[in-house]
Formats: structure tokens, C-alpha cells, sequence
């Protein structure tokens, strides 16, 4: 290929280069090939990573009938993430009969809660309310009403979520303190509350806890498991996803992760195309 | 007088081991400053994000565009404090900046607690190098709201409908961190980022042309000050780092022993 | 030095400093349990108080935000009318409200319309928000991902590595994927993180050590 050629090829390779490179092609693209997928499911095997297995293990060992507590505490923007991690988990911890205690440190929890409960009718079927679960809503103050449920929930709050009177509840009767759960898990989408519980439930009370966050925020999380604080991590949406395959329950979770797969493949092939063509103009441009 | 054992003073919880490390630190960091008081001087690694931000300025008011600056939402009364405190600091640079190049200030905040120091910042960079004719509050101090996504996608608006020559944010962010960084990169602004939030300073590093990394935003307000002694402070965090490697070192080497050093630092 | 100067600027950098040392001392030390009860309630109190001007600075703020709006619409800038009118009349709604939850007493979380106003309005444009960072993302990766230099080769072979450890197509390609993934984010990733927040804790020392000496006092704005 002589010189002149070779140019033309690299001009016409950087015009195909700002083609690719503009958003709205990429955009429109990544739009079709995450709602096709949720029309039209490939259902592609997903594996199940140690870490899930491990929080499927842990909650399967769990005595039936154990009192566990639930931070019910994401935004709505962290719902895609996370509520198909919560609504697996509950579901395999009403099956093993276990009590469940909700509370929400965020004031966007009670409403994601109601939205949750709503959508998925058949986990809560045939469970007393009072009885089985309760549900004490926002509970204000961060940290304190973290260290305030932990020593007493029937202390920190007069009335639960419905206007209750707490003392009415025969749930909170039995288990009212942080030892008497056997496992706290927190469903957040902010780091802090995580802190939250390490500090006012872990640290004091040896309460062992599952932590249900958001991919991004796997990093910032991964030294509590590290140092033995957390039992183990459900991270974002394939927890979710893998949880719901363990528990037999396919939901939004697992109908997400095609789409998942068919984006980050999109995004992967404009990862790969942007790379040649990127080469390809440096070594015309240097051979010259 | 009898004495009172240490369990008894000291908050088991919070630990003596980290209250002797605050101690120590705090202590070299007032042994420096006081040492550049009386006139020595040291070498101060040099941050490039930090002098990138007068080119942002420069080149915003060439192309005749206003300068966009961000410190995020929230409130300053958690933990993040710190990071808001120092997104002020660096303001203080940027505003004074802003008034001798004659450049167009913007700035947007979701923090309902500094829109007294942001207004008196803006004005007295602009005051202090004589361009009082310059400030207009409305125009160069924007409280948007302290709501996350609505925050940023106002503070995404600003950017693009004002067409920001320079886009500087530095402050806690969350996932807000790349909406306003991909805004910027939308309109071709000169960025420079930085945030202590570890989650989102890979974000940061990816899209803007410069960022401070962690600690270096703490760094960053010190060194907008001018002042000699406070920039002398930021040998104290050095001293805090060679302290961690020690330790780390150390644990490593004690490990094979079966001595976990980490067991004796939560005391 | 003039009063004025004293109050602007000598009083709040104390008030700052005072308030540093005493809630330091106040997570650390306790002598015994009646001294610790006082402690806790001056460290309550403290907290009340900020809670309080947290809530009187969001007045402020909703004030700075309607003349800000107001201002743009006397300008009569066309493309910004519509939208600085929804966010007044928004901002008036939800003030209507909580004189509302004044007067009756039901707290506003609870308050059926506002409750409305939340699940119709926050929760979809937060989610819509959200999920254009998917689109963020993708630009972003496509414009930075490229090989120009060994350490941007490594970082582009983890981040394909770790794209496709998350998704079953990265398991239908090699099943290998997904503990590599796991891998990386708990060993190289965690690694690389420590040190970070490691270094934040350090400066976020060292600034307090300024506030504490009056030394760091740009946050405040005018200097004289």
C-alpha cells in the first residue's frame, strides 16, 4: 500500500472512528439490546459465585424459627439492585420459618418497602402479620437509631410503620434486642449505614450480618468481610440473579441478567472496535 | 492522687491504640508548622491537578465561556464534612482566580449549610483582585437542592446549557461523580476532579483531564491558602504514611509468627 | 482589631476549633458512668444543635433557590421559563404541605398526597437519573479504554476481565471468568483501595489539626 492510499485509509478510518465514537449511536444501540433481552429472555446459564453460595449456606443453617433483623434502607434509584437480592432472601427466610423484624434507617425505605411488598404478594402469603414479620418503618437519627434499635427496639420506637402500637406486637415481644436475632442483614444503597451497623451492632453485640449493597460499592465494603465484621456481601444485581436461581424463585433479577450480558457485550465491542481502530490509524500514522 | 485504670478512661470502643495515633499525628503536624514558622523551609510534592486549575481558568475565559465549579450535595453534618471543607478551600483558589483572569464563576452546591461561605467566597475572589463589577450572587452562587439525582441533573444542566469552559469538581461524591464529569466531556470542558470518596475517584481519573486522588483534595486547600506553616502541615500526613507502611511491614514480617499485629491495634 | 472582624471571623474559627476538641474527647475518653451520662448528653445536644441549623440553612436554601428561578423568569429567558415554573411550583407544593403536616400534626412521609407526589414523581425521575449512568458509563469506557500504553493494556484486559465475570455471557464464554473476577476485586482491588482510604483518614487528621490552630480558615471566605 503506497503512502497516499494509506492516508486515505486513515482519514476514512477516523471518520468511521467519530461515527462509533458519537453517543447517540452507542446510546441507541445499548437501549435496544437491554429491552430486547427483557421481551425476549435468552436465558443464558449464570453460575453462582462462592459468595453467594455462601450466604444461601449460611441463612439454609440458620435454626428455623430464627428472629432476623432487616435494614430495609435503598433509594429507588438502587432498586433495580437491589430489591431482587431481598426479595430472594426473604422468601428463603420464610420458608425456613424464620421471624422477621424490618426497619428502615433512610426515609426512602418504608415507601421501597410497600412498592417490594406489593410487587412480589406470594412471598408474604400465608405469613401472620405481628406474628411473622413486622414492620417499625423510618426509624430518624443515623447512627443513634441504629445503637438505639440494637439495645431496644421497643425503647427507640412507640408505633411501627402502620400505627401500631409497638407493645401490641408479638414479635417485638420476643426478640426487642440486638442478641436476640440471629442475623441482622442490611439492604443499603449508602455506605455510611454500613458503618452503621458494623460499629453499633457487630461491634457490641456480635450480631452477625449480611450486607445487600450495590455494585459500585462492593470495594468499599469488601474489608468488613476481610476483617470478619460481615458475614459476606450480596454485591448488586447478580447476587440477586444467583440468589433467586438457589432459592427457585426466577424474578426481575434473573430476567435482568440477560440484558446484563447482551449491554456489557455491546459495550465490549465498541471497547474492541475503538482499539483497532485506534492502532490502526498509530501504525499508518507512524509509517509514514 | 489515685489514678484511674485506662479502661475506665478511655472509650473501649474507640480504642487507645487509634487516640495515641491521633495524638501523634497532630503533634508532628504542629512540630512542622511550627519549624516553617521560624523560617525552614521544606520541598512540597507538587499536585498537578491542583496547578492544572489556573490553565482551566485561562483557557475558559479565551474561549469567552464561564467556569464551572461543584462541590457536591449533602449535608455538613456527617462524616464527609471534611471533603466539603476542602471543596471550599480549593473555591477560595478558584474564585480568587476567577477575579484576575475576569473569568465567569459558576458555582453549583446541594449543601444548604455553605451558601453563606460560597457567597463570600465568590465575592471575595472577585473583590480581591479588583473586579468587584464582576459579581452578581444570583449568577455565581447557585443552591440547586440537597436531593441527590436532582442535584446532579441540575448540576448537569448548568454545564451544558452554560456551555462551562473549565468543569472543577472536588468534594464527597456518589454515583453523581461521572453525570458530571460525562457533562463536561459533552461540551468539551477542561475537567479537573477530585473526591476522597474511594468509590468514585477511579471515575474521575478515567474522565477528566486532571484529578486529585484522596487525600490530595485535604492537601489542595492548604496549598490554596498560600500560607507556608499550614502547607508545612501536610508533612504531618506523611509522617502518618510512613507510619502505616511501618506497621503494614511489620505485620507482614510478624505473620509467620502467628502474631497478628491488627488484634493489638484494635485496642 | 475591629469588632466586626472579631465577629466574623475570630469567634466562628474558635467556635469551630472548641467544637472539634470537645467531640473528640467525647468519643474517646468517659471517666466513669455519671460522667459518661453528662458526656453523652452534651454530645446529644451538640448534635440536636446542628440538626437544627442543618434544617434553617434548608430554608435558606429553598429562598436562594426560588429567587434564583424568579430572577431567570424576569429575564425572560424562553427556553428556561417552563422549567424554572415546575420547580417553583413544585417548591410551593411541598411547602404547602409541610405547613400542612404543621397544623395537623401528621408527619409528612405520611401524608397520602405527598406520598404520591414521591412514588410519582422522585421515585421515577431518581430511577431515570440512575440508570443514564448506564449510558455514562458505556461513552466513558469506549473513549478510555484504549491500549495507547502498557499500564492502559492492563487496565483494559482487568476491565474486560471483570465486565464479563459479571454478566453468564463471561460464563457461557469460560466459565473461569467469574472466580478470576472475584479474585481481582478481593485481592488487587482491595489492595489498591486500602492505601486510598488509608491516606483520607490521614488528611482528614491533619485538617482537623488546621481547623483546631485556626490555620485552615478559606472555607470561610473574606479574609479581613
Amino acid at each position: 500500500m503506497d503512502g497516499e492510499e494509506g492516508l486515505k485509509m486513515g482519514t476514512s478510518l477516523k471518520r468511521l472512528d467519530t461515527i462509533i465514537g458519537t453517543r447517540q449511536l452507542l446510546y441507541t444501540l445499548l437501549i435496544i439490546f437491554t429491552l430486547i433481552p427483557m421481551f425476549f429472555p435468552l436465558r443464558l446459564p449464570i453460575s453462582i459465585s462462592a459468595r453467594t453460595k455462601k450466604v444461601y449456606n449460611y441463612i439454609d443453617n440458620l435454626k428455623p424459627g430464627s428472629y432476623i433483623f432487616i435494614d430495609f434502607d435503598y433509594d429507588p434509584a438502587g432498586r433495580g439492585e437491589i430489591e431482587p437480592q431481598a426479595v430472594a432472601m426473604m422468601k428463603h427466610l420464610f420458608d425456613k420459618k424464620c421471624k422477621l423484624v424490618m426497619a428502615s434507617l433512610g426515609t426512602t425505605g418504608p415507601v421501597m418497602f410497600e412498592i417490594m411488598r406489593k410487587t412480589n404478594p406470594d412471598i408474604f402469603a400465608g405469613k401472620e402479620y405481628g406474628k411473622d414479620w413486622v414492620n417499625i418503618g423510618y426509624v430518624a437519627g443515623g447512627e443513634s437509631a441504629a445503637a438505639g434499635l440494637a439495645r431496644s427496639i421497643s425503647g427507640t420506637v412507640a408505633m411501627d410503620a402502620y400505627g401500631n402500637p409497638i407493645g401490641n406486637l408479638p414479635l417485638i415481644k420476643e426478640a426487642d434486642k440486638a442478641e436476640q436475632f440471629a442475623l441482622a442483614i442490611v439492604f443499603t444503597t449508602g455506605t455510611d449505614t454500613l458503618y452503621y451497623f458494623v460499629r453499633q451492632w457487630f461491634t457490641p453485640y456480635k450480631t452477625p450480618l449480611i450486607l445487600g449493597i450495590l455494585g459500585v460499592m462492593g470495594p468499599a465494603a469488601e474489608p468488613f468481610v476481610a476483617a470478619g465484621q460481615a458475614v459476606e456481601l450480596m454485591v448488586g444485581q447478580v447476587a440477586g440473579a444467583e440468589y433467586e436461581v438457589l432459592v427457585g424463585r426466577p424474578g426481575i433479577g434473573l430476567g435482568a441478567m440477560d440484558a446484563q450480558s447482551t449491554s456489557h457485550a455491546i459495550i465490549l465491542i465498541f471497547i474492541i472496535l475503538g482499539n483497532i481502530m485506534f492502532w490502526s490509524v498509530r501504525l499508518r500514522g507512524e509509517k509514514r | 492522687m489515685n489514678y484511674l485504670p485506662v479502661e475506665q478512661v478511655i472509650n473501649p470502643a474507640a480504642g487507645a491504640v487509634s487516640l495515641a495515633i491521633l495524638i501523634f499525628l497532630s503533634l508532628s503536624g504542629y512540630y512542622y508548622m511550627k519549624l516553617a514558622e521560624r523560617g525552614r523551609t521544606f520541598p512540597v510534592r507538587k499536585i498537578r491537578a491542583f496547578e492544572a486549575i489556573e490553565e482551566a481558568v485561562a483557557r475558559s475565559v479565551e474561549m469567552g465561556r464561564p467556569v464551572h465549579y461543584t462541590i457536591g450535595y449533602g449535608s455538613l453534618r456527617t462524616a464527609h464534612a471534611p471533603q466539603y471543607t476542602a471543596g471550599l478551600g480549593v473555591l477560595t483558589h478558584v474564585a480568587k482566580l476567577a477575579g484576575k483572569y475576569g473569568a465567569r464563576l459558576i458555582v453549583t452546591h446541594g449543601v444548604p449549610e455553605a451558601i453563606a461561605s460560597i457567597d463570600e467566597i465568590v465575592r471575595d475572589g472577585y473583590f480581591s483582585e479588583g473586579r468587584p463589577e464582576l459579581y452578581n450572587p444570583v449568577d455565581n452562587a447557585r443552591y440547586l437542592t440537597d436531593i441527590q439525582f436532582a442535584y446532579a441533573s441540575s448540576a448537569q444542566a448548568v454545564i451544558i446549557r452554560e456551555n462551562a469552559g473549565a468543569n472543577i469538581v472536588i468534594g464527597p461524591f456518589w454515583a453523581e461523580s461521572l453525570i458530571l464529569a460525562e457533562a463536561g466531556t459533552m461540551v468539551g470542558a477542561f475537567q479537573i476532579g477530585g473526591t476522597a470518596r474511594d468509590v468514585q475517584i477511579p471515575f474521575f481519573v478515567l474522565v477528566c483531564d486532571y484529578a486529585f486522588i484522596g487525600e490530595e483534595i485535604f492537601a489542595a486547600g492548604a496549598m490554596a491558602s498560600g500560607d507556608i506553616p499550614t502547607l508545612a502541615s501536610i508533612r504531618g500526613q506523611d509522617v502518618g504514611k510512613l507510619l502505616s507502611i511501618v506497621l503494614i511491614v511489620l505485620g507482614l514480617i510478624l505473620l509467620p509468627f502467628g502474631v497478628k499485629l491488627a488484634t493489638y491495634l484494635m485496642w | 482589631m475591629e469588632m466586626s472582624v472579631i465577629w466574623r471571623r475570630t469567634v466562628p474559627q474558635l467556635l469551630v476549633a472548641i467544637i472539634l476538641v470537645v467531640m473528640t474527647a467525647l468519643y474517646f475518653l468517659y471517666i466513669d458512668k455519671t460522667t459518661k451520662a453528662t458526656l453523652n448528653y452534651w454530645d446529644q445536644l451538640l448534635i440536636n444543635y446542628s440538626i437544627v441549623i442543618a434544617a434553617l440553612a434548608a430554608i435558606v436554601g429553598g429562598v436562594d433557590l426560588a429567587r434564583y428561578h424568579v430572577a431567570l423568569i424576569m429575564k425572560r429567558e424562553r427556553e428556561q421559563i417552563p422549567f424554572s415554573l415546575i420547580t417553583l411550583f413544585l417548591e410551593v407544593v411541598c411547602v404547602v404541605f409541610a405547613f400542612y403536616a404543621l397544623a395537623t400534626g401528621v408527619p409528612i412521609l405520611t401524608q397520602p398526597q405527598f406520598s404520591w407526589i414521591y412514588l410519582n414523581l422522585q421515585v421515577p425521575t431518581s430511577s431515570a437519573m440512575y440508570s443514564i449512568l448506564v449510558f455514562y458509563v458505556a461513552s466513558a469506557a469506549y473513549r478510555t479504554f484504549r491500549a495507547r500504553n502498557p499500564p492502559a493494556l492492563l487496565l483494559l484486559i482487568v476491565g474486560v476481565i471483570v465486565m464479563l465475570g459479571n454478566t453468564s455471557l463471561g460464563f457461557v464464554i469460560w466459565p473461569g471468568f467469574t472466580p478470576l473476577k472475584d479474585w481481582i476485586m478481593t485481592v488487587p482491588n482491595a489492595a489498591g483501595y486500602r492505601p486510598i482510604v488509608i491516606g483520607v483518614g490521614l488528611g482528614t487528621i491533619i485538617l482537623g489539626l488546621r481547623l483546631i490552630l485556626r490555620k485552615e480558615v478559606t472555607w470561610m471566605g473574606r479574609r479581613d
